[in-house]
């Protein structure tokens, strides 16, 4: 098996453009001085990893370039193969083929976006307490186990 | 009534002399004769100064004329000081005896302030006693009136124009003032004052006191209803003063809005500022959450990606990148020199080896896709979520602390709020609207009350003015009637005044025109051409001839003296006053004829009347002096005294 190489430019699907650069949603809050707004790889990595806890890869509808791969910090690249591999159920190998992986993260992405759209139309603006409680736990569970 | 005697002394060219005029039998004529210059007119002239303080030939100038001529004395005889001008005039009364005095009028001149003293020294039975000035004169009018003096010395000159002219006037004039009845012609204007003075007080308007009582009812009226308003006002303002005083007390009393009112601005900044701190740190929170939720997500996935890794490398399952071309190589060439064989394609062993040498070269290639860094990235991200965490875990307990910060703010406000909406501000702001209200009622009733005191004070005096005026009005209604009373009584009296001068003037005039006609026939001497001299109503002399026709203008100079003379005389019998009669130059004007029947006139005259005649030596002819002969009292002769422009008086022995 050769390996792949990974894409030059990370895509979003088109109708997922106007939530990521929605800076009044929920999840980017904040307004003027006091606005505290993720990075777009920030906005791309949450809905990945939305994508990749509560749903399965959605093929993206039409592509539209979202992110050059050059500005894709460790930070990123290290939890897509983290989770993409988990995904692969502990194939590492996967990884070669980083066109598949990046495409299946565009993939988690765009079903993030779905969901969190979904949520927040859904919970009115208790979708982030409940994000935190999450966290929280979360980190709390993996502090203890991880300890 | 007749001159006894006169004293000249520096009067003139009299330095001293004495002309002494003693009554004769049968005539009481006296002649003074003189020269032209030596002073006969002065003479006269001496006694109207002495009497009156008059000269009717000095008209015109003042008395120091009187002091004009100064008697040198001659050589070898010393000077005497001229220092006053004194004449005397002794007048007698028919019988000497019941009116006899002296008219003394005496000038001096001290240091250039010249003085005049005037007296009148009575000289009878009961004794003597003096008169000065205006008492003097007095005297004067009793002897011979000022009014009258002019038909008592006469100029002869005159006395031949004595009608010219013929004035009316001037004899209405003269014979009224002789007559009395210019005095009661005076009485009657007094009365006629004193009448029109008297309507003027009754003719004054007198204000109706039924009127002026109904006028008093009705402001008594308006008075009372303005006490009652000003009672009205005064309590008004007593009421809203204590109405002030309780909303005051009230007030004070009352929490203060205004603080309250401040401390909920300043809550409500703090709250904004709360709720922009809140804001701002939720947006922090978030984006930590969201940072966190992605690690939090993957966690049980990173860490197990990071096991495998680690496991990975400890089975060195991750060598190091391999060249393929140095795979390549080995196939190629190294094999060959080892095995001293060369491998070709298809071959068992060359297929072998080439898949082991694949299988090494791919697991190099994670060396490109898990690069060192990479795999050390995991557990960096995984303390940076630490780190993270317990920023959120601070962030978080920064939220509920401005949560509670906020609710603390919003119960503060509320009940600042509930404050103000309560029911305190209400009864403030009512308290604050009652006041207002309170204040305008006390100044409406206080100026109330400065209305009502203003028209009770000018009611009050309109009333005091009334009463006044009705008090006024009783006592002027008396007085009208004691005015209208007396007004009769003077009305009645001018009525008489009138009446008697009426009646006095067609007396005298009567009287006059009788005496004038008969002194006129018996002094004139064509008694045959003449038919009578009469006065008429208008107080114009006519004389009538036999034919009788207007004969005044004819006359010739004598008779016209004749019938001066007469009229005169006339007037000096009708007004009583029988003064002496002194004519200057009697006969400058005549001659001849004439001359002798004016002197036959005269000396007849003479008989009844003293007459003094001041003669020019000329006038004493032959004409003259058989028609004085008889008649003459005395006679004197002025001659140059001692003493430069001197004149003397020398009693004459005929």
């Amino acid at each position: 098996m050769s390996r792949v190489q990974a894409p030059e430019i990370l895509s979003v699907d088109e109708q997922d453009v106007a939530f990521y650069a929605d800076d009044k949603s929920l999840l980017f809050t904040g307004t003027g001085k006091l606005a505290k707004r993720l990075s777009n790889t920030e906005r791309f990595l949450l809905a990945f990893a939305y994508g990749v806890r509560y749903g399965s890869p959605m093929p993206l509808k039409k592509k539209t370039s979202y992110v050059r791969m050059e500005y894709i910090d460790l930070d990123t690249k290290a939890v897509v193969m983290a989770a993409i591999t988990a995904f692969r159920k502990g194939d590492v190998s996967v990884l070669l083929d980083q066109s598949a992986v990046w495409d299946l993260a565009e993939q988690f992405a765009h079903e993030g976006v779905q969901l969190i759209r979904q949520q927040e139309a859904y919970k009115r603006g208790a979708m982030i307490e409940e994000l935190e409680a999450f966290v929280v736990t979360e980190m709390d569970n993996g502090s203890n186990k991880h300890a | 009534m007749r001159i006894d005697e006169i004293r000249l002394t520096g009067y003139r060219q009299y330095r001293k002399a004495v002309l002494c005029l003693p009554q004769g039998h049968p005539g009481d004529l006296h002649i003074v004769v003189g020269r032209n210059g030596l002073g006969k007119t002065n003479l006269m002239n001496a006694i109207e100064w002495c009497l009156y303080g008059t000269e009717s030939h000095l008209s015109g100038k003042n008395e120091d004329g009187l002091l004009d001529i100064s008697h040198q004395p001659p050589r070898g005889v010393a000077p005497s000081e001229k220092t006053s001008v004194c004449v005397d005039v002794t007048f007698v009364g028919g019988d000497g005896q019941t009116c006899h005095g002296t008219f003394e009028r005496v000038r001096t001149n001290s240091a250039g302030h010249p003085k005049t003293h005037f007296s009148f020294s009575t000289m009878t039975t009961a004794g003597s006693k003096i008169y000065a000035d205006e008492d003097a004169k007095l005297w004067v009018e009793r002897f011979i009136p000022e009014g009258m003096k002019d038909n008592y010395f006469f100029d002869g000159e005159h006395l031949a124009v004595f009608f010219k002219g013929n004035d009316p006037g001037h004899l209405k004039n003269a014979l009224w003032k002789l007559s009395g009845v210019a005095l009661l012609g005076l009485v009657e204007e007094h009365l006629g004052e004193l009448v029109r003075d008297l309507q003027k007080k009754v003719g004054a308007k007198i204000p109706d006191i039924k009127v002026l009582t109904d006028q008093v009812e009705e402001d008594k009226d308006l008075l009372r209803q303005e006490q009652l308003d000003l009672k009205t006002a005064i309590k008004d303002k007593e009421t809203a003063t204590d109405a002030l005083e309780i909303i005051a007390q009230k007030l004070r009393d009352a929490p203060p809005a205004t603080e309250l009112k401040d401390r909920q601005a300043e809550l409500e900044t703090k709250q904004a500022g709360l709720r922009q701190r809140l804001s701002q740190e939720r947006a922090e929170r978030n984006v930590v959450v969201c940072r966190l939720f992605v690690v939090a997500a993957l966690l049980q996935d990173l860490a197990d990606f990071q096991t495998r890794l680690v496991g990975m490398e400890e089975r060195r399952e991750i060598p190091p990148p391999i060249d393929g071309s140095i795979l390549k190589r080995i196939l190629e060439q190294d094999l060959v020199c080892i095995c001293g064989t060369k491998f070709e394609k298809g071959d068992e062993h060359f297929e072998a080896l080439s898949e082991l040498l694949e299988r090494v070269r791919e697991k190099s290639e994670f060396q490109e896709v898990l690069p060192p860094q990479l795999r050390s990235q995991v557990p960096a991200l995984l303390r940076a979520a630490e780190e993270q965490k317990v920023a959120l875990l601070k962030s978080r307990q920064t939220i509920a602390e401005i949560s509670d910060q906020q609710l603390d703010v919003e119960k503060q406000l509320d009940a600042i709020h509930n404050t103000l909406v309560g029911h305190k501000v209400q009864e403030i702001a009512n308290l604050e609207r009652q006041r207002v209200q309170m204040q305008q009622r006390l100044y409406a009733s206080g100026k109330d009350e400065d209305r009502h005191s203003g028209r009770i004070g000018k009611l009050e005096d309109v009333l005091a003015d009334l009463s006044k005026q009705i008090e006024a009005a009783a006592k002027r209604g008396k007085e009208t009637q004691e005015i209208s009373r007396r007004m009769g009584i003077v009305n009645r009296a001018m009525d008489v005044v009138k009446d008697a001068k009426g009646e006095r003037e067609l007396e005298v005039r009567g009287a006059v025109a009788r005496d004038l006609n008969e002194s006129f026939r018996d002094l004139m001497w064509k008694k045959d051409s003449f038919d009578e001299a009469t006065l008429d109503s208008n107080y114009v002399v006519h004389v009538r001839d036999d034919l009788g026709h207007e004969a005044l203008g004819s006359l010739s100079t004598a008779e016209t003296q004749v019938a001066a003379i007469a009229f005169t005389l006339a007037l000096h019998r009708v007004s009583g006053y029988e003064g002496p009669m002194v004519i200057d130059t009697p006969f400058a004007v005549t001659e001849g004829e004439l001359r002798k029947h004016m002197a036959e006139t005269l000396a007849s005259l003479s008989r009844t009347k003293q007459v003094l005649l001041m003669l020019k030596d000329t006038e004493l002819t032959t004409e003259v002096e058989p028609a004085f002969a008889e008649v003459t009292a005395s006679q004197w002769v002025l001659n140059n005294g001692e003493y430069e422009k001197e004149t003397v008086i020398k009693e004459s022995v005929s």
